[in-house]
């Protein structure tokens, strides 16, 4: 009786809109069957707090980047289609330093919104999911910033916090005692969209847009100290299959996965890292991804990981049949998932066929970027211009001018504070975590990243005075994560002896000039260790340089055992150094260099030269050449080397910033 | 003088008997090890020690990953039996830790005989740590020369099982010319593939080459600025188990 009544309502509904003046009419939820609605998805990914395009530790801006840019394409988009949703795959408030001051330097109160909440706010984002670097500044953070109640002992319930206006869904993460997840696992966005009738009328239709978010199970390790005992993960595809016939049950006409992880098409396993594959096998409808910092599809592209994966389509977009977009990172790009949805037996069916998958670059194609949305740097000018005052505020101080001039030929000013950090860290790592290794000389390395060879301005140079987290950066360069070896006397000899392939061969004997630096050797290869003493003679071929090697006075004994403080490059094999190919770590440390060189200078304060910056690991063997020795650097700067007890002379002035100098390396 | 067999191993074959059709998948034993240790399920821990007791070696290996996880030197001892048991019966991974274990005397003291033999079957069974591993001692014995064409060799097979660290080495060893001729192109394809299973060195080297044209890349320092991050972001996920 009641299918019947519906059926007449129907016709009527139909006969009504087909009357009606306007060419656009509501259905009052009768929808006739034929009746077509283009939706489309927008992803982002990713963002890791680059609100802005602006890279905090150069303090400069940087357009390559920013979701300030990205607000431009989305509006772009949403001018171009009727029926869009903007939804965001995670990893969005950890990442830059704005996250770090927000988080941690002038934590955000619950009255207060985040910035990047505040700017997903202003671009009316529909739902967005969980990442896993959202749990690294903890439970408590995460909890006020989404203002959720995760049911934790030793978290307060939010009340009222400032957070996203949207929902934001993550069905895998679960709190262990009450076996809930402890976000909302799914959401059903009621829509209202602009649909095509049978006879090519607009008519207006309500769509149930169903998201549900993942993030990956991995997470207990790579937050083991924030979330054990509190909460555990469950797999991708049985968190699904348990979820997706709810969403079903609750009206969902489309089911869009919110899936922070990459394609792995190997076999599935609840815990593996990136599970996205494995979902499309579900019966979802379309799938955001992430977290790989990747581009799918990437047509075209010869070197995509895409290109040759089981079940996946890198031009059209699909894996295993389902509609899948990956917008880059850091807003460098907008996702846009369109799908076609045709109401056929009273309901809305998924038109396969005509579904399509892009992504946009806020880059164009002529090198030149969008502009910002104006509105966006507006919004966080607060934030932002808290997060430069941060990066500037003074960890420390020296007396001395640190730079890397004439680091190649000897001068320890920029890398002695560097090594001095990393040898305190790994003793006092080895103090608590592996008493073994006591007895154990500490040793350390590190290379002047910066040293000219890309040009006058690609050098380390921190003025006498104030240092900033800026200058740390200036120190140490690369995202390198702390990392010791233990290696014998003979081991620490060949290390010596590959970085000192940073110099040619110099014939004593010719009276033509010679250039000292071997350009096809790498600056951030030439490692200089402290805790020993060692002499260059650049007069014997690469492997026979090193001799007056001592440790603590004494030559050092091949069989003797050393810890050496370096990095994660290094310790894996990066350079290719005798025997340090991974064989011989004995700490993979989660802390990065840089932040452990900036924790020493605020432990230390004051630097002075005499304490910080004279002790010269290495100097060279006396030469008399016959001829000039010549060293380029920048230009000017015979005063900097005297400094750190270095005599040069100026041979040329290149015009391009540098001048060769002369060295006289008799003394 | 008739002995009654102890009931625990009554109930032990009956299991035996009964588990040979209800023969958990890798999946399964994931998500039950996934409970036991996080979950802090003792009916999940319990479960993964009936299916060991089954003479299943993927069981018998997960509850030894499961008892090791803390990672003590007392873990290590409760591991070592179930890798020993499921390396018996072929599994390659267990072979490989035990390996490990012996090399670096966890729970037990330091063999490197013992680690010697279960390097070279682990390696046998295509295990691609332990081929890589046997890469690393060729290129780099302790003793006596280096053999680098056995060492490239080791390498490749290890590559081909998907061993990140053997890639990142074979760049290096035609970037460098080491055992094999100079070959720039192929060096930067083998660097490419490392940092495409998330090698922080390989990702960090890509960068460089892209900062300084190297690599026979041309300079591209928006390029490199990517390559960087994405270093940044693996090297909080990529551990190595070589050492």
């Amino acid at each position: 009786m009641l299918m019947r009544t519906t059926a007449l309502l129907g016709l009527a509904g139909i006969v009504l809109a087909g009357c009606s003046s306007s060419g656009t009419s509501s259905t009052n939820g009768m929808i006739a069957d034929g009746t077509t609605v283009d939706v489309v998805l927008m992803e982002t990914t990713d963002i890791h707090q680059n609100v802005l395009s602006y890279d905090y530790y150069k303090l400069a801006d940087n357009p390559s980047f920013g979701l300030e840019r990205t607000a431009t394409l989305i509006k772009q988009a949403r001018s171009q289609y009727a029926n869009t949703l903007l939804l965001d795959d995670g990893d969005l408030i950890q990442g830059t330093a704005l996250g770090d001051y927000q988080a941690v330097i002038k934590p955000v109160t619950c009255s207060q919104t985040l910035a990047v909440h505040k700017v997903m706010n202003y671009l009316k984002y529909d739902a967005g999911t969980i990442g896993n670097h959202e749990f690294n500044y903890g439970l408590p953070f995460l909890s006020q910033v989404t203002n959720t109640n995760f049911r934790l002992n030793g978290v307060t319930a939010p009340s009222n916090c400032g957070a996203p206006n949207y929902p934001q869904v993550l069905a895998n993460v679960s709190n262990l005692a009450d076996k809930q997840p402890i976000f909302t696992p799914f959401s059903i966005l009621k829509r209202t969209f602009s649909g095509k009738a049978p006879d090519g009328s607009t008519v207006t239709v309500p769509v149930n847009v169903g998201v549900i978010g993942f993030t990956p199970p991995t997470i207990m390790d790579w937050d083991k100290a924030n979330l054990s005992n509190r909460v555990y993960t469950d797999g991708l595809v049985e968190t699904a299959n348990k979820y997706l016939p709810q969403m079903r049950a609750q009206g969902a006409d489309l089911v869009v996965a919110l899936s922070h992880g990459g394609l792995d098409p190997s076999s599935y396993s609840p815990t593996m890292e990136n599970g996205s594959w494995h979902l499309t096998k579900t019966g979802i409808d379309a799938l955001m991804i992430g977290h790989s910092h990747d581009i799918f599809p990437n047509p075209g592209v010869a070197s995509s990981q895409f290109n040759n994966m089981t079940g996946v389509d890198n031009t059209k977009g699909l894996v295993n049949s389902i509609p899948t977009v990956m917008a880059g990172n850091w807003g460098n790009r907008l996702g846009l998932i369109h799908v076609t949805l045709k109401f056929t037996g009273g309901k809305w069916v998924v038109q396969k066929d005509k579904s399509s998958v892009e992504t946009r670059s806020t880059k164009n194609a002529d090198g030149s970027y969008v502009a910002a949305d104006p509105n966006v740097s507006a919004l966080v000018s607060a934030e932002h211009q808290g997060t430069i005052d941060y990066v500037k505020t003074p960890i420390g101080s020296t007396d001395f001018r640190m730079n890397t001039y004439f680091a190649l030929l000897g001068d320890v000013s920029a890398v002695q504070i560097v090594n001095m950090a990393q040898q305190d860290y790994v003793q006092k790592y080895i103090q608590t975590n592996l008493p073994q290794y006591q007895s154990l000389p500490v040793l350390s390395v590190s290379a002047p990243f910066k040293a000219g060879r890309n040009g006058a301005s690609d050098f380390t140079d921190v003025q006498a005075g104030s240092i900033a987290i800026n200058n740390a950066a200036d120190l140490y360069l690369y995202p390198n994560t702390v990392q010791a070896v233990k290696v014998s006397g003979a081991d620490i000899l060949n290390w010596l002896e590959t970085s000192a392939k940073m110099f040619n061969t110099i014939n004593p004997a010719s009276s033509a000039p010679q250039d000292l630096i071997n350009n096809n050797y790498q600056v951030f290869n030439f490692d200089v260790m402290y805790g020993v003493q060692y002499q260059i003679d650049v007069t014997k071929a690469p492997g026979s340089r090193i001799v007056n090697a001592t440790y603590n006075g004494a030559p050092i004994n091949p069989a003797q055992q050393f810890i050496v403080a370096t990095n994660n490059y290094r310790a894996s094999g990066g350079g290719n150094f005798p025997g340090i190919d991974g064989t011989k770590t004995i700490i993979q440390s989660p802390d990065a260099n840089r932040d452990v060189l900036i924790s020493y200078i605020k432990a230390k304060g004051t630097l002075n030269r005499a304490s910080y910056g004279a002790t010269r690991s290495w100097s060279f063997v006396p030469v008399s050449a016959a001829g000039p020795v010549r060293f380029k650097t920048v230009a000017n700067q015979i005063a900097a080397a005297a400094l750190a007890g270095i005599t040069v002379s100026k041979n040329s002035d290149n015009n391009d910033g540098t001048w060769t100098y002369l060295v006289d390396l008799s003394h | 003088m008739t002995s009654l067999l102890p009931l625990f191993l009554i109930s032990a074959m009956a299991l035996g008997l009964g588990a040979c059709s209800n023969k958990p998948s890798q999946a399964q034993l994931d998500d039950t090890r996934q409970h036991a240790i996080f979950a802090r399920d003792p009916a999940a821990l319990q479960q993964l020690e009936r299916w060991a007791a089954a003479d299943d070696a993927d069981a018998q290996r997960t509850l030894a990953e499961t008892l090791a996880e803390p990672a003590t030197p007392e873990a290590w001892r409760k591991a070592r039996p179930w890798f020993e048991r499921a390396a018996r019966l072929g599994d390659a991974h267990s072979a490989f830790r035990l390996a490990r274990i012996y090399a670096k005397g966890l729970g037990t003291p330091v063999n490197p005989a013992l680690s010697e033999q279960w390097l070279v079957i682990a390696a046998d069974r295509k295990q691609a740590d332990a081929r890589c591993l046997l890469g690393l001692h060729a290129k780099s014995p302790v003793n006596g020369k280096p053999d680098l064409a056995r060492a490239n060799h080791w390498f490749e097979l290890a590559a081909e099982q998907g061993s990140a660290e053997a890639m990142f080495q074979l760049g290096i060893a035609y970037q460098d010319g080491i055992g094999v001729q100079r070959d720039i192109a192929k060096a930067r394809d083998w660097y490419e593939k490392a940092a495409r299973k998330e090698m922080p060195a390989a990702l960090q080297t890509l960068a460089m080459a892209y900062e300084n044209g190297d690599l026979g890349v041309k300079q591209d320092h928006i390029k490199a600025s990517e390559l960087f991050n994405l270093a940044a972001h693996a090297v909080h996920d990529f551990e190595s188990e070589l050492f």
